[in-house]
C-alpha cells in the first residue's frame, strides 16, 4: 500500500499505543519532532515492540540500523518512507 | 522449553533474567561463558565498541541474577548437536560482529550453536502479541453532499446500492460502503474483493476476514471494524463504548468484544487520523 508521510505518522502512532499503554494520553500531541525517549519515556523493551510491530504493519526489515539511532517519531517515518521507496 | 535453576554442564544454553528481557550464553565452564555481546545492563550500554561475541567468566555473566539453564525436552534433545560441537562453533565466533537486537541477538546465537538454527523466541513472542492482537477499530466521517462510484465496492453490493430509489438513502449507503473499505484496507490491510463479502438470508452482509459494522444518521457515518463481533450505532446511548466527538458532534455507541481495544479515526478526504482524548466531550 502506497503510504505518504502523514499517513505513515498516523499509522506509527497506533503501533506506539501497542509498544507503550501510557502513549493513550499523549496521542493528541504526538508529531513528527515527538522525542521516542525524551517525550514518550519508551523504554528498550517499548523500543522492540515498535520496531517489530512497524515491521509487520509496513512489511519491511530493520536490517541496517540499530533501535538507539531512533531519535524521534520523525525519524521511524523517514526510515520507514526510505524502505518503501 | 524449560529453563531452570540448576547445576550447569558444557555445552548448555544459560540465562539471566534482565528487566523483561533474558540475556542468553554457551556455559562451557566456570570460567568461560561465551555470548553475544556483554549482559545489557546500564553500565554495560555506556562501554563503547562493537558487540561483538566474547567470552567471560560466568560472574560477569550472571551480573548478581539467577542463571537457568535449558532443559531440551527429548524431541530438543534429538535436535541439538553434542556438547562437543556446541562449544566449538561459539568459540569459533569468538571476535564476530554484525549484532542487531531484532535480526541477530544473543538468544539467535545460542540457538545456532546448540541447534544450528537462528531464532529468538523473544522477538518472535513479540511479533506474535502484535499480529494477534485485538483490533476494535471505528471510522467516523461526515457524508459528503455527492458520493460518485469509486470500484472499491463488491459488484453485488454495488448493484444493491444502485437500486435504492431514495437518492439520499442511496448517497449514505454508498458512502459507508467506501468508509468500510477504507477501513478494510487501513484496519486489516484488505480490500473488500478479498474480505469474503457475502450476503447472508435476511440481508445482513457479512465477511469471513473481520467483523464489521456501519451506521449512518444525519449526515454522519460510523463504521466500526474489529477481529472480534462488534456492532456500532450514531446517536444512540447504550452498548459498551459511549462516545460524544467534538468535531464533527456527534455520538458513536459500540457493543464489542473487544472494547477494552477501541480505537476512534476521523477520516477526512484527504487524511485519517487517529482520535485522542481531546477529540472527545
Amino acid at each position: 500500500m502506497k503510504m505518504n508521510r502523514n499517513e505513515i505518522i498516523e499509522k506509527l502512532k497506533e503501533i506506539l499505543l501497542f509498544a507503550d499503554d501510557s502513549s493513550n494520553d499523549k496521542i493528541d500531541s504526538i508529531g513528527a519532532e515527538t522525542h521516542l525517549q525524551n517525550d514518550l519515556g519508551l523504554t528498550s523493551v517499548n523500543m522492540l515492540y515498535l520496531i517489530i510491530a512497524t515491521e509487520e504493519e509496513f512489511g519491511i526489515r530493520f536490517t541496517d540500523i540499530g533501535m538507539n539511532e531512533f531519535g524521534t517519531v520523525g525519524d521511524v517515518a523517514d526510515y520507514i518512507e526510505r524502505k518503501l521507496s | 522449553m524449560k529453563w531452570e535453576p540448576k547445576e550447569c554442564q558444557p555445552g548448555d544454553m544459560i540465562r539471566i533474567r534482565l528487566g523483561r528481557f533474558y540475556h542468553y550464553g554457551i556455559f562451557v565452564s566456570e570460567n568461560e561463558v561465551i555470548q553475544f555481546g556483554l549482559p545489557p545492563t546500564a553500565e554495560n550500554r555506556e562501554k563503547e565498541g562493537e558487540v561483538v561475541v566474547l567470552a567471560t567468566d560466568i560472574n560477569t555473566f550472571a551480573c548478581s541474577s539467577i542463571v537457568e539453564t535449558a532443559c531440551p525436552d527429548r524431541s530438543e534433545l534429538k535436535k541439538r548437536f553434542p556438547p562437543e560441537k556446541t562449544i566449538a562453533l561459539a568459540r569459533s565466533r569468538i571476535g564476530q560482529g554484525g549484532y542487531h537486537i531484532l535480526h541477530h541477538n544473543c538468544e539467535h546465537f545460542v540457538n545456532e550453536c546448540v541447534f544450528g538454527d537462528s531464532y529468538c523466541a523473544q522477538a518472535e513472542d513479540a511479533r506474535q502479541r502484535w499480529l494477534n492482537r485485538p483490533i476494535c477499530d471505528v471510522y467516523v466521517a461526515v457524508i459528503p453532499q455527492e458520493v460518485s462510484e469509486d470500484g472499491t465496492l463488491p459488484e453485488k453490493r454495488n448493484r444493491e446500492i444502485d437500486k435504492i430509489a431514495d437518492p439520499d438513502r442511496q448517497r449514505q449507503e454508498r458512502f459507508c460502503w467506501q468508509l468500510l473499505s477504507l477501513a478494510a484496507r487501513r484496519s486489516f490491510h484488505l480490500e473488500l474483493q478479498d474480505a469474503g463479502l457475502k450476503r447472508r438470508l435476511g440481508g445482513k452482509w457479512v465477511s469471513s476476514r473481520f467483523h464489521f459494522s456501519v451506521s449512518y444518521e444525519n449526515g454522519l457515518a460510523a463504521v466500526a471494524v474489529s477481529n472480534g463481533t462488534v456492532s456500532v450505532a450514531v446517536g444512540q446511548q447504550g452498548g459498551d463504548v459511549v462516545r460524544t466527538l467534538r468535531e464533527p458532534h456527534m455520538t458513536v455507541s459500540l457493543s464489542a468484544q473487544h472494547a477494552a481495544a477501541v480505537k476512534f479515526f476521523l477520516s477526512e478526504p484527504d487524511q485519517t487520523v487517529l482520535l485522542g482524548k481531546q477529540a472527545f466531550e
